[in-house]
């Protein structure tokens, strides 16, 4: 009996002692994650400037309504949709045919590997930095675009070429980050498996077809949905790059958040945005989850 | 009592590392009491340092300190912390700082950003204060609204026209004579534009925010022309400014359309006859362009007998926020950091822009290149923008005005969308100051370019649009999984 109850204190002193140990990470969650997150929530239904604090005001859906007669915002996400849809499907396609090629290296590996990896760990910053010099007139693409007798372009400047500049400095930046993900897949399919297609006298594109293919299901499935979502949110390319320019074309939704919010400082309609991008987003974290429940 | 109870909420971090048996009783104890006092060490920082001055600017410290260090030694008893923030979130820093009771005792504000916080009575006014000051600065407009004085000039700088000499030459003309008109200047561009072999007349501002409305001004300006007139009215939609944009398109078929820093860049290595960029220059091309040659000259204007010549004029302004802790203090530490003795290193090492308190013009670094002498004069007819609390949103309204006539569009559509926009945006303001919430009719500036008012009209065509694209999204995805079940039929 006695046992029993010193027993339970001490689980009780277990559990104590465990929160305690947990206490830095929950309050950061519960002050700068969970806080802000109904906070928003709550504003997104408001019309709140953040100069004028008293001026707060219950505005029910009318932010949201707002949202799709602002042509900017509708542009935005018109843009946005052409981001993730242009960079989505090549990144993982090239990021896949890298892993297949460098699967059958033996010498190295680790240098291609490497060499494919490293835009990823760069800053995006950084890397704007040097794609805004490699765009400019004068620059390297522009260059090597007059070698082959092309006209140069100003690549960001002109509405056509600006957004799918972008996206092509994503798609590199991106990729090596996928193909080591891919590659790890590729790694962990069985030696056998290969073996006995080839006893069986299959060729390369069927052993792909119905061994590889097959086999890395589930990191394709990961690599889409991650990638869709990181789409989504672009923005730091963006903002350094463009700013929006020329003339809205490369708006996307973070962007024209960030500037409702801090430079027109109207927070409850950007957090109308906030929780609509929140919302997409869900619907394919959520499709992901179905996914890899069929998986099983 | 704060030490021991910051000493106290350190013990757990002490004990855990070897934990006796008491400790464990102790940690298990008091446990809600630990958690508070956890709580009050993290919200702690603020209570420390109450009789400390912040500072809170843009410029490298090394440049602060040191007069900071003067300042002290002067006052004993006084403090002032040195923050520096970035041009990329510095203004977003100080406007949640400021919703949240936390700003700066003293800060540093761009000259284009003071009219919004002035006129939400965010600053201490120092009219009384600074009195004395007025004949020795430049630049008091953007520190004025209605006749009181809430900062103190710091830092002022313009923009002039910069021409390739070498250029010049190659493409007859006299690098004695820079243009003087519009004309001229069209005329100028015209002879060196030579995109072929990589050479163009003049830079044309695109693809970034917040930098064309600089350089496209400054011939509204020289024109005659205005954005706001004494009462307040938007009277950007004028002769003048039509003008001034058929100007500017005939300008830009010689032109190179870029962003500034590719501009300078282009510059700098000899491609570009003549841009529109400031004295940051000056701090660039000796080093890294020695051959250069180069000068500057006052921007163009309209005709010979037509106009004036003019500029844009921004700079720096050195407020105080309420609730500086020293209102007195501070503001006699505005008057020692703004002196030309203090401001001069600034602008010797970052050239980006002079001191506006004029005695620093009679120092021998001004006189020793004659290109300064154009900035000085420069200045004497350059602009400050409207000081204006909606300044932000009529940047912007007229920043996209200009870019849309730079991409071919229509002028008098343009600036009649202008006009409109800034209707839209000065009655959400009105709304918003007399305490009504947002009413649907308006919204938000900058946007509507097509002119046709947006309501509740056209919304459920957009609504449709947007479930339409959401939609094919999840349908997409839906093929995306189908696919793959597909695939996973025929291995099985």
């Amino acid at each position: 009996m006695i046992g029993h109850k010193s027993g339970k204190t001490s689980l009780k002193r277990k559990s104590q002692q465990t929160l305690l140990f947990l206490a830095p990470w929950i309050l950061t969650f519960l002050i700068f994650w969970l806080y802000p997150l109904i906070f928003s929530f709550i504003l997104s239904f408001c019309d709140y400037d953040i100069f004028h604090p008293e001026t707060m005001r219950f505005s029910g859906f009318q932010n949201y309504f707002r949202l799709f007669s602002d042509e900017r915002f509708v542009q935005g996400f018109k843009n946005t949709v052409f981001f993730v849809f242009g960079t989505t499907p090549v990144i993982t396609m090239l990021s896949l045919c890298l892993a297949l090629l460098l699967n059958n290296i033996k010498i190295g590996l680790g240098f291609f590997r490497s060499a494919f990896f490293l835009p990823s760990i760069i800053s995006i910053i950084v890397v704007s930095t040097i794609f805004k010099f490699f765009y400019s007139p004068d620059g390297s693409l522009n260059s090597l675009m007059s070698f082959f007798g092309i006209t140069s372009h100003a690549w960001l400047v002109e509405t056509k070429f600006a957004m799918p500049a972008i996206m092509a400095m994503n798609i590199w930046a991106s990729i090596g980050y996928y193909m080591v993900l891919f590659l790890a897949a590729l790694k962990a399919i069985p030696v056998q498996l290969y073996e006995s297609a080839d006893v069986d006298g299959a060729g390369e594109l069927q052993k792909f077809r119905y061994i590889t293919l097959p086999m890395i299901k589930p990191m394709i499935l990961f690599v889409v949905v991650i990638n869709t979502i990181r789409s989504w949110q672009v923005f730091p390319e963006v903002f350094t790059l463009t700013r929006g320019g020329p003339l809205g074309t490369t708006d996307t939704i973070v962007h024209r958040l960030y500037e409702t919010a801090f430079r027109f400082h109207e927070m409850g309609y950007s957090s109308a945005m906030a929780y609509l991008l929140f919302a997409i987003i869900l619907g394919f974290s959520l499709l992901q989850m179905k996914l890899l429940e069929t998986q099983k | 009592m704060l030490k021991i109870r910051k000493f106290k909420c350190c013990k757990p971090v002490v004990f855990l590392i070897r934990i006796s048996p008491m400790t464990k009783r102790l940690i298990c104890l008091d446990f809600p009491l630990k958690v508070a006092l956890v709580l009050l060490f993290l919200f702690a920082p603020p209570i420390f340092g109450e009789d400390e001055l912040v500072f809170w600017n843009f410029w490298d410290p090394k440049f602060i300190l040191p007069v900071i260090q003067k300042f002290e030694a002067l006052h004993p008893g006084i403090k002032i912390r040195n923050e520096q923030l970035n041009w990329g979130n510095g203004l977003d820093k100080i406007v949640v700082a400021h919703a949240n009771k936390r700003a700066p005792d003293i800060c540093e504000l761009g000259s284009t950003w003071t009219g919004k916080f002035m006129s939400e009575g965010a600053l201490i006014d120092l009219t009384e204060k600074v009195r004395d000051l007025s004949d020795k600065l430049a630049m008091w407009e953007p520190a004025t609204w209605n006749g009181k004085i809430y900062g103190v000039p710091w830092l002022v700088g313009t923009r002039v026209l910069f021409f390739n000499k070498a250029l010049f030459r190659e493409s007859g003309l006299s690098p004695q004579n820079p243009p003087e008109t519009w004309d001229d200047l069209i005329n100028c561009a015209q002879k060196i534009h030579n995109p072929k072999n990589g050479i163009y007349g003049i830079g044309i501002n695109a693809g970034e925010g917040h930098i064309l409305y600089k350089k496209f001004l400054p011939f509204v300006w020289g024109n005659g022309g205005r954005i706001l007139d004494e009462t307040g009215k938007f009277v950007f939609d004028s002769l003048e400014t039509k003008e001034a944009l058929s100007f500017y398109q005939r300008l830009m078929v010689y032109g190179l359309k870029e962003k500034q820093d590719i501009l300078d860049d282009a510059f700098k290595r000899g491609k570009l006859g003549m841009e529109i960029s400031g004295s940051w220059n000056f701090a660039r091309y000796p080093k890294e362009a020695p051959n250069l040659e180069y000068d500057v000259a006052l921007i163009p204007r309209p005709g010979k007998n037509k106009g004036h010549t003019s500029s844009f004029l921004g700079g720096e302004i050195l407020v105080l926020f309420k609730g500086c802790k020293n209102p007195d203090m501070a503001a006699e530490f505005l008057k020692f950091i703004t002196k030309a003795e203090y401001a001069l290193p600034i602008t010797k090492e970052a050239l980006v822009s002079f001191p506006a308190s004029k005695e620093a013009f009679s120092d021998p670094f001004f006189s020793a290149d004659p290109r300064f002498a154009i900035f000085i004069k420069q200045m004497e007819t350059a602009v400050h923008p409207p000081v204006h609390p909606l300044w932000i949103e009529l940047e912007s309204i007229i920043n996209d005005a200009v870019e849309k006539v730079l991409y071919g569009g229509d002028i008098d559509a343009g600036l009649k969308n202008a006009t409109l926009a800034y209707e839209k945006i000065s009655k959400q303001y009105q709304d918003r100051k007399n305490g009504n919430a947002y009413s649907e009719s308006t919204s938000s500036g900058n946007k509507s370019e097509s002119g046709e008012t947006l309501g509740f009209v056209s919304s459920p065509l957009s609504i449709f649009l947007l479930a339409a694209v959401s939609l094919g999204t999840l349908f997409n995805a839906i093929l995306l999984l189908l696919i793959y079940g597909e695939v996973k039929k025929n291995v099985g």
